[in-house]
């Protein structure tokens, strides 16, 4: 675990994009504000739902499989870029 | 009594285990995922989930779609990758691009935006998004 201190009015970072700030520190409560760019949660979301379209369940689908072999002889024709 | 050897299947080579430590947005309980070829189908490739092998996705290399693809990695980005050196992809890094099969009415298209980037070296990896770049989630192949 990482451990280290700040004052009321200082603030860190989580990750790359969401910041918390120590707002004020009072009789044992400490007041604390969360900054999260709102287009990183739809940009996730997003992702997420597109992977969800990605997965493949079955391989073995006459119209999965028929996608797959185009798809992959398009990418062969094409020159190695 | 014989033992019939036809009966035995052939031996296959050891699955390479890649180790998403966040799993995939959407599959964030998909840790562990292998990559798995099909000869017929090459260049796509299949990231099969070690979690749930009912799970994959078809994914190829990006430098297939895209000549000079743009790779940013951000600190975090590198910290789950445990990326040490400069990131040099084909050389300690894979970059794939997920694909989303066409159903007729809709394009096949591949997610520029947040490729999967896999560590040779240390076989971490991460679905990264590109928060900064201009790809698109769904670019035309």
């Amino acid at each position: 675990m990482l451990v280290f201190r700040r004052q009321a009015g200082e603030s860190f970072l989580v990750g790359d994009h969401v910041e918390v700030r120590i707002l004020e520190v009072n009789r044992g409560q400490v007041k604390i504000g969360v900054v999260a760019p709102r287009e990183v949660g739809i940009y996730r979301s997003e992702v997420s739902r597109l992977n969800r379209r990605s997965a493949v369940e079955d391989l073995k689908q006459p119209e999965v499989q028929s996608a797959l072999a185009a798809l992959g002889k398009a990418f062969r024709e094409r020159k190695d870029q | 009594m014989k033992a019939s050897k036809s009966l035995r299947a052939p031996p296959r080579p050891p699955l390479s285990v890649i180790h998403f430590p966040e799993g995939l947005p959407g599959f964030e309980n998909h840790t562990h995922f292998t990559l798995v070829q099909e000869e017929e189908l090459q260049p796509i490739v299949f990231l099969l989930s070690l979690v749930d092998p009912g799970i994959q996705f078809p994914v190829v290399p990006i430098q297939k779609i895209h000549q000079n693809y743009q790779l940013q990695l951000s600190e975090e980005d590198r910290r789950t990758l445990v990326l040490a050196g400069e990131p040099v992809v084909g050389e300690n890094l894979l970059c794939l691009a997920i694909l989303t099969l066409g159903d007729g009415t809709q394009p096949a298209t591949a997610n520029l935006f947040a490729p999967i980037v896999v560590n040779l070296e240390s076989w971490m990896a991460k679905q990264v998004i590109l928060f900064n770049s201009n790809y698109s989630v769904t670019a035309e192949v």
